[in-house]
């Protein structure tokens, strides 16, 4: 509570930013994250840093009388790095970064139960000439373990103020922003250390020596340190048998909270989504606006959010996985197996995320340090099956074996590890072809074991939402006006359906309004393209109206099933998976009166919307993240490529088969 | 990228020929600058003192406290000298 009240007082102090900021910075894991939301609280954003895909956390902290922007830099081992995300980090902090001023101060955090290894950063931040005040962190940690640290001694010999603090708990806090404030009023440069100073060139040797000198004279040891349990978990966790199962054991967890935690949220969302579109269309005078806003703008931005609870509940999991140490483990684990087809170790939690949708996992890729290993796991991750896949999964599954569970469960497995094989076999392709390095080989800290943080948790899963949100939602405005117009306009004659007629249609089950319906996107843009397109669809075993929904869906994929809707004349409800829609496509005929979704044709289409890439918002989060248009069309291309060539192979081959 | 070959050193003993539970010291590391700025952040830089604690893939060592996992073909490019038992202090330093 009196942390709580504390940072609500932080924060209502903070307004306007005036002062430059002020960044922090540690080896990662030493709880800079913690330090930081310990500081901000909720107040703090996400940036994206000019001209680059990093992006940064920062909050208002009231230091002294000024209010500053407090950063959460990405955690760094050396400054010597001279690539990635990690060099734009690095030019920061130098104040040689274009478009943000060097920072006033550098608050350092340093994990006390790690000193040396510590200090080694430490030795490289102090060359850098600006004011440093030192956060030594995890003392309850260090405490416990049976060490004290000697302050004093270690401000003597880092030449800058040391505050003890306890991240997690917050104690510490006031009187390191206190203290920092005092740096910054004083302009107080740190003093380089004598072993240090004079050198020439200062070697990593040097550096090193002086950390263990350091430490030797400010540690004072009462108890030998442990570490059996730390022996004993990693002995597990990183057999190859052991570990592996562990690791499948540990994403089956996640997969079944993503899907069970999640599936309340979601009808809701779509519930409240689907009401407001009513509301709307019945509040508005019928016309061109009303249509645009209930059929266009809320439904497709409905279609997107509906994802949110899923991608919160991964990031949830994933920070906690991350904050216990077990994360290092498995990139260990599935580095051996992901390196044979040319992906790093580190690319497995992009691709955990990419089940749940490729905007989040392209953005999480940024774990990866080597620009080439990124490129080659982003262009891959949409081939892995997202959430928005699963309404055409169902929608074949209920097709091909309505009256099977087990059939229809080991259809769905089959089209999972489809996604994940194609995007196997494309990096192992990618390796050979595109970009001709191996994966630079894994160095990782294994951080020792800890209890994870509810706390942080909750806060990267706020972060990722806004993030997603942000990054979605622009995209999907602009789209889903695109759409609602393809499937609009032109308008046909408003048909009017005589009793007659009406009576015909009631017999076959269509209502008057669903024909209508179904007429006009027969006759809009989107329609025409449909006909236009179904010579090049025919080989795949697909009609004009098939069409019809490949071009609908082309900017979200979930589209699919709804438009089928439509044109099939079941109405919007359709899309709720009823089996009306179904026995309708069961029903539907060709021009010469042959089933239209054959065994083949549905084998054919549910590998087609396996490997396509139709959605919209992912090309532009990769034309972000990779910094060019080249890499989206490239990625659009290859994958409409694949899915076209396998999707003819599947329909021919079982035609060939004899089934069809 | 680790094309810097290591020179021809009939006694060349490397992170890769130590096995678990056995104190070194880092003798040379032989890749690239950045790979090795990584790697000295890590611990892993030569007069470094090092347990290994697992031989396997990848390989696992302590070095001041904390543990790193390193890829074979990385333990492979750094040369170390096995340590007596009682000589290594430092290894077991935070
Ligand atoms: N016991 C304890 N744990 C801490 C403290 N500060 C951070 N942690 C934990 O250390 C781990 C790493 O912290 P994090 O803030 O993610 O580090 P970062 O990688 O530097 O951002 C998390 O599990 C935190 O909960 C602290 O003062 N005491
Ligand atoms: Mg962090």
């Amino acid at each position: 509570m009196a942390t709580a009240s504390r940072q609500s007082q932080r924060a209502s102090q903070a307004s306007a930013v005036s002062g430059s900021a002020v960044m922090l910075v540690s080896n990662p894991n030493a709880g800079k994250t913690t330090l930081f939301n310990q500081i901000t609280g909720l107040r703090h954003k996400t940036s994206n840093y000019p001209g680059t895909t990093l992006d940064l956390r920062s909050g208002p902290v009231r230091i002294g009388d000024t209010t500053r922007e407090l950063y959460d830099m990405p955690g760094l081992y050396t400054l010597q790095a001279s690539s990635g995300e990690e060099r734009v980090a690095i030019d920061a902090l130098a104040g040689r970064a274009k478009g943000l001023e060097a920072p006033a101060a550098i608050i350092l955090v340093l994990d006390a139960t790690n000193l040396v290894r510590n200090l080694y950063l430490a030795s490289q931040v102090l060359e850098l000439g600006v004011p440093v005040v030192v956060a030594l962190n995890m003392m309850d940690l260090a405490e416990q373990a049976g060490t004290r640290i000697d302050v004093e001694t270690l401000e003597a010999h880092l030449g800058c103020p040391v505050v003890p603090v306890v991240a997690r708990k917050g104690s510490g806090v006031d009187r390191l922003l206190h203290v920092c404030g005092e740096a910054i009023a004083k302009g107080q440069r740190p003093q380089l250390p004598r072993l240090l100073r004079n050198a020439q060139p200062i070697t990593d040797d040097l550096r090193y020596r002086w950390a263990e000198t350091v430490v030797a004279s400010v540690l004072i040891e009462t108890k030998p340190a442990r570490g059996k349990r730390t022996a004993a978990l990693d002995a597990f966790l990183l057999h190859p048998v052991g570990g592996m199962l562990t690791f499948f054991a540990v994403l089956f967890g996640v997969f079944y909270l993503i899907f069970s935690l999640a599936s309340l949220p979601m009808k809701l969302i779509d519930g409240a989504f689907g009401s407001l579109s009513a509301w709307v269309g019945s509040q508005l005078p019928a016309g061109p606006v009303q249509s645009l806003i209930a059929d266009g703008v809320i439904p497709g931005v409905g279609g997107v959010l509906v994802f949110l609870p899923q991608i919160c509940t991964l990031f949830f999991c994933i920070s906690i996985l991350e904050d216990t140490g077990y994360l290092a483990r498995a990139a260990c684990v599935v580095d051996r197996v992901l390196r044979r087809v040319g992906l790093p170790g580190k690319a497995f939690v992009p691709m955990l995320s990419a089940h749940a949708c490729a905007i989040p996992a392209i953005m999480a890729s940024r774990v990866i340090e080597d620009r080439k290993d990124r490129l080659i796991t982003i262009l891959i991750l949409p081939l892995m099956t997202c959430s928005a896949r699963l309404p055409v999964y169902a929608m074949v599954t209920a097709l091909l074996f309505p009256a099977s569970p087990l059939k229809g469960a080991a259809l769905f497995t089959a089209a999972y590890a489809l996604g994940l094989i194609a995007a196997l076999s494309m990096a192992f392709l990618f390796r050979r072809t595109l970009v001709k390095s191996t994966p630079v080989p894994l160095m990782i800290e294994l951080p020792s074991y800890k209890l994870p943080s509810v706390k942080t948790a909750l806060l990267a899963a706020y972060d990722r939402a806004k993030l997603f949100i942000r990054k979605a939602g622009t995209v999907i405005l602009a789209i889903s006006i695109v759409l609602w117009w393809m499937m609009s306009y032109p308008k046909g004659p408003t048909p009017s359906v005589s009793t007659e007629f009406a009576a015909s249609l009631a017999q076959q089950g269509i209502s008057a309004e669903n024909w209508s319906a179904q007429q006009q996107l027969g006759h809009s843009f989107a329609g025409r393209l449909g006909h236009t397109i179904e010579p090049i669809i025919a080989p795949l075993g697909y009609d004009w109206r098939i069409g019809v929904g490949i071009v609908a869906s082309f900017a979200a994929r979930e589209v699919v099933v709804s438009a089928l809707s439509i044109i099939y004349g079941v109405g919007e409800e359709g899309a709720e998976g009823s089996s009306l829609l179904i026995d309708r496509l069961q029903a539907a005929q060709r021009a010469d009166g042959t089933p239209v979704f054959t065994f083949a044709t549905c084998v054919s289409f549910l590998v087609f919307y396996i490997l396509a890439m139709q959605c919209m918002p992912t090309l532009a989060v990769t034309r972000r993240e990779t910094g060019a248009w080249k890499w989206a069309a490239f990625q659009f291309a290859y994958m409409s490529v694949l899915a076209y060539t396998a999707a003819l192979l599947a329909y021919q081959g079982l035609r060939v088969f004899g089934i069809s | 990228m680790m094309n810097q070959a290591a020179p021809d050193q009939v006694l060349a003993h490397t992170l890769c020929d130590s096995h678990a539970g056995e104190l070194c010291r880092v003798d040379s590391v032989f890749l690239d600058a950045d790979i090795s700025a990584r790697l000295a952040g890590l611990g892993v830089s030569v007069g470094r003192h090092m347990r290994v604690v697992r031989s396997s893939e990848p390989l696992v060592v302590q070095v001041y406290g904390t543990r790193i996992g390193i890829a074979r073909v990385l333990a492979d490019k750094i040369h170390v000298s096995p340590e007596p038992a009682l000589a290594a202090p430092a290894a077991e330093l935070r």
